[in-house]
């Protein structure tokens, strides 16, 4: 899913200032899913904000709601009444969210409360780890089903780099694993070692981010 | 056969010499005098020298200027070149302004990443965006093109071809060791001339993966030149084998350290024997010698372990 | 999608906290308690827990019963404070006695994950604690709310430290 992270609290804090009525939104998808912008997290938010300001001195009221999404604009419709009673919404979407909110409501201030980071799983409760860069250019079949341009980081397409740990771990980070070291090993074991020795050519990066902003039309789905 | 590129390095090896790279790291600022130095310091103890590209991911002079000042200095420098900083683009300008000063060794490598470079009293640049356009593989086969085809990546042409003895890195010892020769393979096949290895202390286990490399007909085909980093304390033997990954220090080593009466001559005298042994290695074709911050001690390893004078090659 | 209304609490430009402002609960100086969140299997057989009128600092204890450990939320320990209790403290089931099996270490999880959040907040994460019990009289566990209550009371600024009134 995507991935994002809450902001740290004295962030949070430092941008709701001047405001008063504050509508906190959170989202039931990628955000829930990570645990850092569904109703549990906003529910927690919420008082933690009173409290925090509390000791700043600074009177606040903060409204809750919760959204299915906040990237599709019939759910961010469902809002309209309760922004109107806000000077300000504290979103706790990713990146995608927060902007449909301040496209839709254009005239009042939306603020992010996470920081989105990453595509990744759930390897299980409580562990979220990368698995997509989003390049544009899939190989990942051709690695044994492990990316590299998202999982290595030097994003190395023959790789193993000299860097990699005794116990297989990665030299930049010694809680994620080589994941060279992971598909030489799955390599290995399927006796195909001798296929990662096929020099790959740079990438085409034009197809990801990289290549400029992304806007994709398909005709055949229009109106 | 590859066209010459007027390297002093290839020379040597061609002539069937045992060569002897050095390394030189730039400063951290624009002093040319602190460049003018250390090449003083080091002139002619080695056929080539190395010049860093932002090792650790610490902004130091430019390799592709200090490599300049050795060569105003009369030294023959070997241009290290990260892809970690540097898209394809930047890296081919680069190599044909660095073919146009007179540059003619070149050693890709991917580079470390810049968390590295906030370390210690360091604070480094590690919120920094990297690069990792290409890797080291890739930037030795742009490197072939850019000499054997004028061509550059994207397949634009260059006039002339860009002269350049293309090097690259091996960590034999690192995980997965029993991948390491394939690497190895890959980076010949996709256009080294000549390789430098991770520090070796454990001989025995070196020499066994330098054999791998012959059996697989990669020693005929590229000249390896052995890593030496010498030794000043059994800190340091313990700090490497503990973190850099590829470095296995034999523990008789770090015992010598720890009860040497002369730390710096028992650390002269370690890399001494470890040149000995591994120049009688089948398949190293010489060495590449370091000295951590402490560069004044390479002149009498290389005169003691009579590597010098460098021999004059036509 | 569910939409709630939350309370407005004042604070004066000084600082202090004006509950009398609050615009929901019982507002006020009647929300200074402690909140007492125990696992209904924590006690003995045949205990119960009324309210206790004081602790040592004349503060009500309020005790709620909880099915479970692990249905105490993060967010209900926030909101009881925000709401302007002055401590919570939670208790739960020794580990092998807790017949969910895990619900005695989610709790245990979530108040440490509730103190790191006030931490971060600037709030005093005294203010919430846990303790294990099992077999506990009503009294015992009453105790642990007036423990609460001085942990958090040593450490406030200008407040006597109490001892029995």
């Amino acid at each position: 899913m995507i991935f994002a992270e809450r902001k740290p609290l004295e962030e949070i804090v430092h941008s709701l200032n001047g405001y008063r009525r504050v509508l906190l939104v959170g989202c039931a998808t990628c955000a829930a899913e990570c645990a850092a912008g569904g109703e549990r997290e906003v529910e927690t938010l919420a008082p933690l904000l009173q409290l925090a300001l509390e000791n700043s001195g600074r009177p606040i009221e903060i409204a809750t709601a919760m959204l299915e999404k906040q990237c599709e604009w019939e759910f961010v419709e469902e809002i309209a009444e309760r922004v109107r009673g806000a000077d300000a919404v504290l979103s706790l979407a990713c990146g995608i969210g927060v902007q449909a909110l301040a496209e839709r409501y254009a005239d009042i201030p939306v603020i992010p409360g996470v920081n989105t980071s990453a595509l990744t799983m759930r390897e299980e409760l409580g562990v979220w780890a990368s698995r997509c860069a989003a390049c544009g250019d899939c190989l990942v079949g051709e690695t044994f089903g492990l990316c590299p341009i998202a999982r290595c980081a030097k994003s190395l397409l023959n790789g193993p780099c000299g860097g990699t740990r005794k116990d297989g771990k990665c030299e930049v980070d010694p809680e994620i694993d080589c994941v060279w070291n992971l598909i030489v090993e799955r390599a290995a074991s399927r006796g195909q070692l001798d296929t990662l020795r096929q020099n790959r050519s740079p990438k085409d990066w034009s197809n990801s981010g990289h290549g400029g902003p992304k806007r994709v039309v398909r005709q055949e789905m229009r109106l | 056969m590859k066209p010459y590129s007027g390297s002093n390095l290839e020379k040597v090896l061609a002539a069937g010499h045992f060569a002897v790279t050095a390394e030189v790291g730039p400063p951290r600022g624009p002093d040319r005098e602190a460049m003018k130095n250390k090449a003083v310091l080091v002139k002619g103890i080695a056929d080539a020298y190395n010049v860093t590209d932002n090792q650790t991911a610490v902004v130091r002079m430019s390799s592709i200027a200090a490599s300049k000042l050795l060569i105003d200095e009369g030294l023959e420098p070997v241009m290290q070149m990260v892809c970690r900083d540097r898209n394809r683009i930047a890296l081919q300008s680069d190599l044909l302004g660095a073919s146009a000063l007179g540059i003619r060794n070149c050693l890709c490598l991917s580079g470390d990443h810049q968390v590295a470079g906030a370390s210690g009293k360091l604070k480094g640049h590690p919120g920094a965006k990297n690069v990792y356009d290409v890797d080291s593989v890739q930037l030795l086969s742009i490197l072939r093109g850019l000499r054997d085809e004028g061509l550059q990546q994207g397949g634009d042409s260059i006039e002339p071809n860009a002269p350049l003895f293309i090097g690259a890195a091996w960590t034999p010892l690192a995980t997965p060791e029993e991948f390491r020769t394939l690497r190895l393979a890959k980076k010949v096949d996709a256009g080294a001339d000549f390789i430098q290895t991770q520090a070796v202390y454990d001989v025995d286990r070196f020499a066994r993966a330098v054999r791998r490399a012959e059996d697989m007909g990669l020693t005929e085909r590229v000249a390896v030149l052995a890593g030496i980093i010498v030794p000043t304390s059994a800190g340091m033997l313990r700090y490497m084998d503990a973190n850099v990954p590829g470095v296995e220090v034999p523990s008789a080593l770090i015992e010598r350290m720890q009860t040497a009466a002369d730390r710096k001559a028992e650390g002269i005298k370690i890399a001494l024997e470890l040149v000995e042994a591994v120049r009688a290695i089948p398949g190293i074709s010489g060495v590449h010698l370091q000295a951590i911050e402490a560069e004044h001690l390479l002149p009498e390893v290389a005169e003691a372990a009579g590597l010098l004078p460098r021999p004059l090659v036509a | 999608m569910t939409g709630r209304s939350r309370w407005a609490v004042g604070v004066r430009a000084d600082g202090q906290r004006e509950e009398a402002v609050a615009k929901e609960g019982s507002g006020g100086e009647q929300n200074r308690r402690v909140v007492l969140l125990y696992c209904h299997r924590v006690l003995r057989q045949g205990e119960s827990v009324g309210a206790a009128a004081d602790s040592s600092f004349g503060l009500p204890i309020q005790p709620v019963a909880v099915a479970c450990g692990s249905s105490v939320e993060v967010s209900h320990i926030l909101k009881i404070l925000a709401d302007g209790a002055a401590a919570v403290e939670v208790v739960t089931c020794a580990d092998d006695c807790c017949s969910s099996l895990l619900g005695s270490r989610r709790a245990q999880r979530r108040v440490e994950y509730a103190r790191q959040l006030l931490g971060q907040a600037g709030v005093d994460p005294a203010r919430v604690g846990h303790t294990l019990a099992s077999d506990a009289t009503s009294a015992e566990v009453l105790e642990l709310a007036v423990s609460r209550a001085k942990a958090v009371f040593s450490e406030m600024p200008g407040v006597p430290k109490g001892e029995d009134q």
